[in-house]
């Protein structure tokens, strides 16, 4: 992760700009599937 | 003799252009109807800006309203987050809870941010503000304004008339992008919906956890996540009704109030008059296009693998922007002109929340990532 930010770091802005929508676009992503997963358990512990 | 006419001579053509442009914004707020509470205010505000000598705005030393709102609600950002409380407790994410699923159209919905980011960079913008300008693709105003004011205050005028202009342009923008993208079988596909009961802990739980999650992932993206869900669990407890229905109404309307005259305030002709300012208005235009165009495309790799009996409509995708409820609206009315009876309107309400969700996790996304990669 570290080394990838690096490299995207000396990349031009154009680089930066697609790294910016990759890890942009996967944050969003894993987020909201985390947030999926907090539905999931909540109706699961409130149905106990 | 000069002096007593100074209100003469001190303005120029480009005053009276922008004249024009506060003109034509509040004559789309009262004649169309196109969020009437954010662009009358800005309009106003942008007249009210170049008038000569600009007594409204004053100088650092001598400040008029306009500067000390905007130093005191916009440079500390917080109007933006005073509107996410208000924003939150006028959320009811039940339609969510219902079908879970709906949440992934709100992060493919966020396509068209990154995807103007790249744009904006193509076309000669620095990347802090490529991705102020790629935030009006949350189609979320209080975020676009936060994201503008730490990238690229400079454009906080254009991009946030941009940003409002385009969600009450949702109805235009979307069907065609919708209807280029899908077939007419697609577009009239049903979907099954059943009614039940959402547990009283889940919705008090959901914005605790919720904003502690977004504090792991993201810290930056508190102050956004945790006013939102702040507001949101106001509604929620179902003990506070009275602070609930204050934070709707009376902090809704009067924070709105003073926000779109104070961006109307950042929109002197200097500031608003450039190239830059027609490009970041085409670019959010494209961002809500490309936003369409992910939800809708994301929608129909899905349906690859899904089981026949639940397979979604690819127009749900649309809604995961977070123009709400315009979106679902819209969608909805789609579905019922190709085909009569067809109600979806419930999937499409809880993607249009996710869509809410999605748009200030993005933010908060490019708000973590920017300074990283910029340094």
């Amino acid at each position: 992760m570290e080394a990838w930010l690096e490299s995207l770091r000396s990349a031009g802005t154009l680089g930066k700009a697609a790294g910016l929508a990759v890890f942009g676009m996967a944050g969003v992503f894993i987020t909201l599937f985390l947030f999926y997963l907090l539905i999931a358990f909540l109706e699961r512990l409130s149905k106990k | 003799m000069s002096e007593i006419f100074a209100g003469f001579t001190a303005v120029g053509y480009r005053e009276f252009i922008m004249y024009a442009v506060g003109g034509l914004l509040i004559w789309l707020a009262v004649k169309k109807e196109y969020e009437p509470m954010l662009l009358l205010p800005i309009g106003f505000g942008a007249i009210l800006t170049n008038l000569p000598l600009s007594f409204a705005v004053g100088t650092p030393a001598e400040p008029g309203f306009l500067r000390i709102l905007l130093d005191a609600g916009i440079m500390t950002e917080l109007f933006p987050i005073l509107i996410f409380i208000a924003v939150g407790a006028m959320i009811d994410f039940g339609p969510l809870f219902k079908n879970p699923l709906m949440i992934f159209f709100g992060a493919a919905a966020q396509l068209g941010i990154f995807a103007t980011v790249l744009l904006a960079v193509a076309l000669g913008f620095d990347l802090k503000a490529a991705a102020a300008i790629g935030i009006i693709g949350a189609a979320d105003g209080p975020t676009s304004i936060y994201v503008a004011k730490r990238f690229a205050v400079q454009y906080l005028g254009p991009i946030s008339v941009a940003a409002y202009s385009y969600m009450s342009l949702v109805p235009i923008i979307q069907p065609p992008v919708i209807r280029l993208l899908t077939t007419k079988n697609e577009r009239a596909m049903r979907m099954e919906y059943r009614e039940a009961p959402v547990p009283r802990v889940l919705k008090i739980l959901f914005p605790i956890l919720v904003t502690m999650i977004s504090g792991f992932v993201a810290p930056i993206s508190v102050p956004l996540v945790g006013s939102l869900m702040f507001g949101n669990l106001i509604r929620e407890s179902g003990v506070l009704e009275r602070l609930s229905q204050t934070a709707q109404n009376e902090l809704a309307y009067l924070v709105t109030l003073l926000l779109g005259i104070t961006i109307g305030s950042t929109m002197s002709a200097g500031a608003f008059l450039r190239r830059e300012t027609l490009l970041i208005l085409g670019m959010g235009l494209l961002a809500f296009v490309f936003d369409t165009a992910g939800g809708v495309l994301f929608a129909k790799l899905i349906n690859l693998f899904l089981p026949r009996e639940r397979k979604v409509n690819p127009m749900i995708g649309a809604c995961g922007i977070s123009a709400f409820p315009m979106s679902a609206r819209v969608i909805q009315r789609m579905a019922q002109e190709e085909e009569r009876g067809n109600i979806i309107l419930m999937q499409a309400v809880g993607a249009n929340v996710a869509g809410q969700l999605g748009s200030i996790v993005a933010g908060g996304m490019v708000l973590a990532l920017v300074p990283l990669l910029a340094r």
